[in-house]
């Protein structure tokens, strides 16, 4: 069946009717079940790396992970469209929450600062956090924009987008948190590249940006500045960082190194981790504890894992048949991987540490269910399919 | 306005996206490969080293102190021990105030609650934290008053030991990021100071020995303190030192001394029998301890090097004088180590290594004995009028310093055939200087060793030994005879004279008393100067002090006890080498000998065949040399240790090669001096004319020679306010040195040196100790003392030629 394209007025002025079911069909198998698969193995493998020093622990991220299943359930059964037409909704509250977290008299039992960092609103008795779910949002956000290629062909377009982008970007960095925020960059990058930018325009603003990045090394908070200088140290063999600033990338380097090929077991690795005091063990530095547990090998599973969450996500894309469904995918996929990457990167001491965690593996319930729905959005792109293509949907 | 022509087809966008994505994923997977690259790198290349530092830091290290050495006389009798006992170490958080501020912000927070302290701003929070703050440091202070109190040491004095403590770990953190800091300057240029993280040294989380020598019951007090405590303090095994000989009791048999001096058994309680020679432990470390050995040293190339017997801030034992400060680093051993692997609780121990135990020569019991001879109530080391005598109508000379004044002195003794040490005592001690007032002290200083530090004018003493070296060099027959006529230059000349020569003796001259021209045994028992200032003047000057070199003079003998100090400018360059512990004495320098030489000044060069002028040696040279005459020349200097030790440099050897018949005169004008009556070590005249032998012991042979040393002028502060009062002129230093063995036997077993300072007359002063010391070697069983084993002596007749012409006159 052919999509009948009408001319006379722009695609994304016209109402679409969300009973409108003619152009999609639901079907079972499809390449959303590889990620799927991978964040499941990764969820579990994460339950079983906090076990190893806080059993407690795992059993609350069993408990998330339910949780988190159930979410997903819900949201992969429903029709992407909906998604589509409530994105900027939904980023717009998503990015309210973020500022609300900065306005400085809320009261403490709404917002409830933990180590100095306003993050979290308390709901009922958990703890959601805004920036988790702004990712997603803000993903779905720059689909629905970028569908259509008015916006992505022009350079107003490309920076109309940075624009945009930088909001959730400077409201998480005033947080302050600086590991979100990069995420942003590359994903947007990847997002525009397969929306059809022109790559002259990419290129400018990517000559830009590098020439800017360093310019806003004195802007960055003292903790963050010393941390990439940390990284260049250590990097260049300067073993002074190693027990201050660069402590904690320094046990951790040492403890995955630890492992050695094929790990050292559960016992022994929870008590080298115990005594060489890894800070963050269940949360930030969760794959060093795998690697000392399960070796090189237990690291290069979370990465085929990991890649193999990406590719699945790709590969939805490629098969989705509406640019918005492509650019969810892509962006989702992006930023999960690209999340794993600088996590473990920066476990093995190849990145400034930060405080970003592993996605599925690490401890956290609001990470771990904000994932789980993301994954359930790709299945929904998957699951709901355009017969041919639509550039426009 | 979207314009149809900028939409691409469908086919053509999908292969674009492909395109694209298909750049994306190879990017993707080369970040990936690089990170596997390096995991890579660090499990399966270094993996093990990682392992192994990781698991490094499941030991938890403590220390064991060190065993020190034992000390032991010849007959390994204990001179210094260490015996267990306990010590109270503090936790160096505790001591500058850290254990407080470490402990406020938890304590602070687990008593808020988690919930609570989470929604806290920072104000509240940190009044929180300053209340708890002034509870823990409230605590601190109950319990360092409480460890105080238990080991009984003052408040104050523990908050002083504590300061000493800060202020050394202080100093060593600075030398440390110094150090560091330059070897980062090296490295990485001059930007190295803004980056440089002065992180905190070791000893700054480590406890420290603020108090040792805890009984027992101070001990299980403190551990209960500690255990109710954590973190503050702790009570470690370790040793204290004992000394079984610092105190001693003898009883004196008086029979045999100066009639005077006579009386029933006299107990005496000594005090520290030898403590100049074994010394002592100090419980302070030094700054110069923690540069010599520190116990962490960062070495040349940043790495940190534990020695295990090295010094740490706070306490410990460490030798401050004598032997034990000599032999520091072989008596200390070093320390052992437990490591408790903190996950399983297995403990593995290295004990520690025990100090090297140091045999020493002497025999205590000896050195006890003869020290106990120096005891004021004893009386033969205080001036006695027996000492300077009575004159022709009955007065008694004047004592220079007083009546019954405590004198100076010192003995040696010395085993002719091993050369070993039998005793080495020297007065006063320096536990009787401890009961000096501060002007005492500063007079009599008892913290020389007057055996080996003190070098004073041999005196006649030195004649046996000018005789064979006249005979070596050729320069005077064995036998050969000297006319003794009062005096060596002109009649009138004030120097050169015989000690006869003088108005009090009516000027008489050993030739006028013997009819004739002197040979060495007349000369030496009589102790003619003539006869030996013209040996010396035949000799010369070069020649002579040659001879005493040769003889041991003018060298320290290396018996044991020197001690390299190394000296150091304020900036820590070494300026010299300064071998402490033993004085070499005196003898003309080259310069010196070439003035003596350039004027013709043969008075100087006659005076040193008497034993006065530039020469001065110590009692311990004076037996040395005795006993290498005894020998016939061999050379083997005196030694204080059985022990061997690395470190000691390479002895004397050699034999002098005297010739045999001079020897034998020259030992029997010494047994003239003692045992026939008109030797100068004959007898003592008292007030009423009666005579006493001098040496009075059973059974035995002594040969010695007597002498009297003029000595300079002292200033003397009579009311102890710290200034002189008078000067005291014509003093005199008494010399008694010789040799003794059985009579049965008739060779020389033992060399005895005595010398009592500005004692006068060396016969009649140092004489009757030295006869005491003899009687001890006796009851000691070094001799055997049976009178009537002792053969029959003849005077031995010159034989041959050797009549000289006097040449006292000639120019």
């Amino acid at each position: 069946m052919t999509v009948l394209v009408s001319n006379s007025l722009p695609r994304s002025l016209r109402r679409e009717r969300a009973t409108d079911t003619r152009a999609s069909s639901r079907a079972w198998m499809h390449w959303a079940w590889l990620p799927a698969a991978a964040a499941l193995g990764l969820s579990l493998l994460g339950i079983a790396a906090i076990g190893t020093t806080e059993p407690g622990l795992a059993n609350r991220q069993f408990g998330f992970l339910m949780v988190g299943l159930m979410m997903a359930g819900f949201v992969g059964a429903q029709h992407w469209r909906w998604m589509r037409r409530w994105a900027w909704l939904l980023f717009a509250v998503n990015v309210a929450c973020l500022a609300f977290l900065l306005v400085p008299f809320v009261p403490d039992a709404v917002v409830r600062p933990r180590n100095g960092a306003r993050r979290w609103i308390n709901v009922g008795s958990l703890d959601f956090q805004p920036s988790e779910l702004v990712k997603l949002t803000w993903v779905l956000a720059m689909a629905a924009w970028l569908r259509t290629t008015a916006t992505v062909k022009r350079f107003e377009g490309v920076l109309a987008t940075i624009l945009v982008t930088a909001v959730p970007m400077a409201l998480i960095l005033l947080q302050p948190d600086l590991d979100s925020a990069v995420l942003f960059g590359p994903t947007l990058l990847v997002m525009l590249l397969a929306a059809g930018a022109r790559l002259r325009h990419l290129a400018i603003v990517a000559c830009i940006a590098l020439v800017l990045a360093p310019c806003s090394y004195p802007f960055l908070q003292k903790h963050q500045r010393d941390r990439i200088d940390a990284l260049f140290a250590q990097v260049m063999g300067d073993t002074r960082v190693n027990d201050g600033i660069g402590f904690q990338a320094n046990r951790a380097v040492t403890l995955a190194a630890a492992g050695g090929v094929a790990g050292a077991g559960k016992e022994e690795a929870g008590t080298l981790i115990h005594y060489n005091r890894l800070p963050e063990e269940h949360t930030d530095m969760i794959f060093a504890v795998i690697a000392c547990r399960w070796g090189m090998l237990g690291a290069v599973a979370v990465w085929v894992l990991g890649a193999a969450y990406a590719f699945g996500a790709f590969m939805v894309g490629l098969r989705a048949g509406t640019m918005f469904g492509r650019l969810v995918a892509v962006g989702i996929g992006s930023m999960v991987f690209l999340q794993l990457l600088v996590n473990t990167g920066m476990t093995i001491g190849l990145l400034p540490v930060t405080g970003m965690t592993l996605p599925f593996v690490s401890y956290g319930g609001s990470s771990l269910v904000a994932l789980w729905i993301t994954t359930a959005v790709l299945f929904s792109i998957a699951s709901r399919r355009v017969r041919g293509f639509d550039l426009d949907a | 306005m979207a314009l149809d022509s900028d939409r691409p087809s469908p086919l053509r966008a999908t292969s674009m996206f492909e395109r694209r994505m298909l750049v994306v994923g190879i990017v993707l997977a080369l970040a990936l490969g690089a990170m596997f690259t390096r995991l890579f790198t660090l499990s399966v290349v270094a993996g093990g080293e990682h392992r192994a530092l990781a698991e490094s830091r499941l030991d938890r290290t403590t220390l064991l102190p060190t065993v020190r050495g034992t000390i032991t006389d010849r007959k390994g009798r204990v001179l210094a021990q260490s015996i267990p006992s306990y010590d109270l170490a503090l936790f160096y958080p505790a001591i500058n105030g850290a254990w407080v501020d470490a402990r406020a912000v938890g304590a602070a927070r687990r008593e808020a609650g988690r919930a609570a302290w989470n929604k806290m701003g920072p104000a509240e929070r940190e009044a929180r934290i300053r209340a708890k703050q002034r509870e823990l440091q409230a605590e601190l202070d109950a319990v360092l008053a409480a460890a105080s109190a238990a080991a009984e040491l003052a408040r104050p004095e523990l908050a002083a030991r504590m300061g000493d403590v800060r202020t050394q770990v202080e100093r060593k953190a600075n030398a440390v990021w110094e150090a560091r800091l330059e070897l980062e300057r090296a490295k990485y240029g001059e930007a190295a100071e803004e980056q440089f993280d002065a992180r905190p040294i070791a000893e700054q989380s480590e406890s420290h020995v603020i108090a040792t020598q805890l009984p027992a019951k101070a001990a299980f007090a403190l551990r209960k303190l500690a255990d109710a405590h954590p973190g503050i303090l702790e009570v470690q095994d370790s040793t204290r030192r004992v000394y079984p000989w610092s105190t001693a009791s003898i009883q004196l048999d008086r029979r045999s001394m100066p009639r005077p001096l006579r009386g029933d058994p006299l107990t005496l309680e000594l005090a520290g029998v030898a403590d100049h020679l074994i010394g002592g432990v100090r419980e302070e470390v030094w700054r110069e301890d923690l540069d010599r050995r520190p116990f962490r040293a960062v070495g040349a190339d940043g790495e940190v090097a534990t020695d295990l017997g090295g010094y740490r801030p706070g306490r410990d034992m460490i030798g401050s004088r004598g032997i034990e400060r000599t032999y520091e680093d072989l008596l200390r051993g070093t320390r052992g180590r437990t490591v408790q692997r903190l996950d399983t609780g297995d403990t593995t121990r290295a004990e520690p290594a025990r100090g090297t135990d140091i045999q020493l020569t002497l025999d205590i019991a000896l050195q006890a004995h003869v020290q106990s001879l120096f005891m004021p109530q004893v009386g033969l080391a205080i001036t006695q009028q027996w000492h300077h005598g009575w004159d022709a109508s009955g007065d008694p000379k004047p004592i220079p310093l007083g009546y019954h004044v405590p004198l100076n002195g010192a003995v040696v003794v010395l085993d002719v055939d091993s050369a070993e040490l039998l005793a080495m005592v020297s007065w006063p001690t320096m536990s009787a200087g401890e009961a000096f007032t501060d002007a005492e002290r500063t007079q009599r200083a008892p913290a020389v060793n007057r055996a080996i530090e003190s070098a004073l004018p041999p005196g006649s003493i030195i004649k046996p030994i000018v005789y064979v070296g006249a005979v070596r060099g050729g320069v005077f027959g064995a036998d050969e005879r000297v006319e003794c006529n009062g005096h060596y230059f002109g009649a009138n000349d004030a120097f050169g004279r015989c000690w006869i020569y003088r108005k009090q003796f009516s000027f008489a001259t050993h030739s006028q008393k013997l009819g004739g021209a002197l040979d060495v045994e007349q000369a030496i028992s009589r102790s003619c100067n003539i006869f030996f200032y013209t040996l010396a003047d035949r000799m010369g000057i070069d020649a002579l002090t040659a001879w005493y070199r040769d003889f041991g003079l003018g060298q320290r003998l290396d018996i044991g006890v020197s001690r390299r100090e190394v000296q150091l400018d304020d900036a820590g360059n070494v300026t010299g080498v300064r071998i402490a512990g033993e004085a070499a004495g005196h003898l003309p320098s080259e310069a010196e000998a070439e003035r003596i030489r350039r004027n013709g000044d043969r008075v100087s060069t006659v005076i040193s065949g008497i034993g006065q002028g530039l020469i001065t040696w110590t009692p311990l040279q004076a037996a040395n040399a005795y006993a290498t005459l005894a020998r016939g020349g061999l050379i083997r200097d005196a030694d204080l240790l059985r022990t061997q030790v690395s470190g000691r440099g390479p002895r004397r050897t050699g034999n002098l090669m005297l010739d045999p018949h001079a020897c034998d005169r020259a030992l029997e004008g010494l047994r003239q001096a003692v045992e026939e009556t008109y030797g100068t070590g004959h007898h003592v005249t008292y007030e009423d004319r009666s005579t006493e032998n001098i040496i009075n012991a059973p059974g035995v042979t002594v040969w010695a020679k007597t002498g009297t040393a003029q000595a300079p002028a002292i200033r003397v502060d009579d009311n102890a306010d710290g200034t002189p009062d008078r000067t005291v002129t014509g003093l005199e230093h008494g010399w008694f040195v010789g040799l003794v063995g059985d009579a049965a036997q008739d060779r020389p077993r033992y060399a005895i040196a005595v010398v009592l300072e500005h004692g006068g007359s060396g016969g009649k002063s140092a004489g009757p100790i030295a006869n005491q010391v003899i009687r001890a070697l006796i009851a000691e069983g070094y001799l055997d003392g049976n009178a009537a084993a002792r053969p029959k002596r003849t005077v031995p007749t010159p034989t041959g030629e050797g009549w000289v012409e006097p040449t006292g006159g000639a120019g």
